[in-house]
């Protein structure tokens, strides 16, 4: 593939994206009844359907902080601080100790952790989920945010979409290989504010991570899996120019098993992520 | 961690920003959610599939429609279909040719004009050229960039073979670097 034909199939990408965020939002319920009598179904016993009743499984809640300046602690901001009138319930739990990941840490200077720990709510608002298309043994993954509404992407790939309070949403990049790629997309769809944040997952690290480093201009992090999705956000606008964000998965005798590298790249005077 | 199980991120993403720690919990949740029933298959799909409807024909509420209408098709067939999306996804492909070719005479005959759509100007002047293709030449190019599909999988939905997806989508780009390099 030459360079032309490269960048003219992005700029596709893009607009096409930058279209379907542009949709307008749309309130209504779903457009028609749901309690239409199911026909048995002739599939195996785990797709068997319920004929009556609908077993439905749905946890999300995210109270992610926004993120600051250089020189402050972050602060909400009303832009992404969640309208709520009630709050809902949410419990936390510890992590749980009986894991076969062994509890290594990295060196020193591979920064502070960014620990994942487990909970439970029943707060929906803010929900980005991704989902693997096309294999019905793969469980969606929900990623959640604050400021941000419920919405659901699928693909034949893993991506994230999603959807700021306002209804617009946007799907980031699209990958194949979820070993080596984030993917992730943007709190305030195709349309860049100064304040805007991209939220990425590695989904599926090497089979045997302890941890995660991260590391991206002078700014150093790790983290611990969770059911192989390692997590981060930062700003939309690529921060420190065309420098990458380097992620690397290292097994419990630190050993290097897997690396991401995204680079932003140049599009017309500005870095982008995508 | 089981199905329905969340896990939260503490504490900020110390090094973003200059944010390290707070007292204030700073949380991001990854879950499961689990439910094959046709109601929870619709809730899931239905932004999607507006979005795709959406990218065809912009104009939101025949989007809105060739999705609904693509849902009501889809609903007595749900139990038996291993691949609903796939399903989904041809009934909206073919929803969206046959309003485009109603609406392109309503259009001529009416002399209106396509409603404003907000993308930026870069976006604009592609999007233009996609909508002037044929009707399969961009909807190749839709499945294959917006919805990421393969040769064989865009050949499944529009019932054709993956030697003329190909040629569509060559022909269609091949269109696009000529009207762009104009």
């Amino acid at each position: 593939m030459n360079g032309s034909a490269s960048t003219l199939e992005r700029r596709l990408d893009d607009a096409l994206r930058e279209r379907a965020a542009a949709m307008p939002a749309r309130t209504e319920r779903l457009p028609f009844p749901v309690a239409a009598p199911v026909r048995p179904s002739r599939r195996p016993l785990g797709w068997v359907l319920a004929a009556a009743a609908v077993v439905l499984a749905v946890a999300t809640l995210v109270i992610t902080r926004p993120f600051g300046s250089d020189s402050e602690p972050a602060t909400p901001t009303p832009s992404t601080a969640p309208p709520t009138t009630t709050t809902p319930r949410t419990t936390t739990t510890p992590p749980s100790t009986s894991t076969t990941i062994p509890r290594a840490t990295p060196p020193a200077d591979a920064g502070a952790e960014v620990p994942l720990t487990t909970g439970d709510t029943e707060d929906t608002r803010f929900l980005i989920r991704m989902q693997q298309r096309d294999d019905p043994t793969a469980a969606p993954v929900a990623l959640v945010s604050p400021g941000l509404a419920p919405i659901l992407v699928t693909g034949p790939c893993l991506t994230i979409a999603v959807a700021p309070a306002d209804g617009t949403g946007y799907q980031g990049s699209c990958t194949t290989k979820p070993t080596t790629t984030f993917v992730a997309s943007i709190d305030t769809g195709a349309n860049l504010t100064p304040t805007s944040k991209v939220y990425g997952a590695w989904v599926d690290v090497p089979e045997g991570t302890a941890y995660v480093t991260y590391a991206y201009g002078t700014e150093r992090w790790w983290q611990r899996p969770v059911e192989g999705i390692t997590y981060l956000a930062t700003d939309a606008n690529p921060k420190y120019g065309g420098e990458p964000l380097v992620a690397r998965a290292f097994d419990a005798s630190g050993r290097r098993l897997g690396e991401i590298v995204q680079t932003p790249r140049r599009v017309g005077g500005t870095w982008d992520w995508f | 961690m089981s199905r329905g199980e969340i896990a939260w991120n503490r504490n900020g993403v110390p090094g973003l920003n200059g944010v390290v720690g707070s007292d204030e919990p700073d949380v991001a949740v990854i879950g499961a959610v689990e439910d094959g029933s046709f109601d929870a298959f619709c809730r899931r799909e239905l932004d999607w599939a507006r979005r795709l409807a959406y990218v065809l024909v912009v104009d939101a509420d025949a989007a809105a429609e060739i999705a609904q209408d693509a849902f009501l098709g889809l609903q007595p067939r749900f139990p038996d279909l291993r691949n609903p999306r796939a399903y989904l996804r041809v009934t909206i492909v073919n929803g969206c040719r046959r309003h485009r070719r109603r609406e392109a005479r309503r259009r001529e005959s009416q002399r209106l004009a396509a409603e404003p759509e907000m993308v930026s100007p870069p976006s604009r002047e592609i999007l233009d050229l996609v909508d002037r293709l044929p009707d399969r030449q961009r909807a190749v190019l839709v499945l294959r960039y917006f919805e990421g599909l393969s040769e064989a999988e865009i050949a499944e939905t529009l019932s054709c073979r993956p030697g003329t997806v190909k040629s569509l989508a060559s022909r269609a780009l091949d269109r696009l670097r000529k009207e762009l390099d104009a």
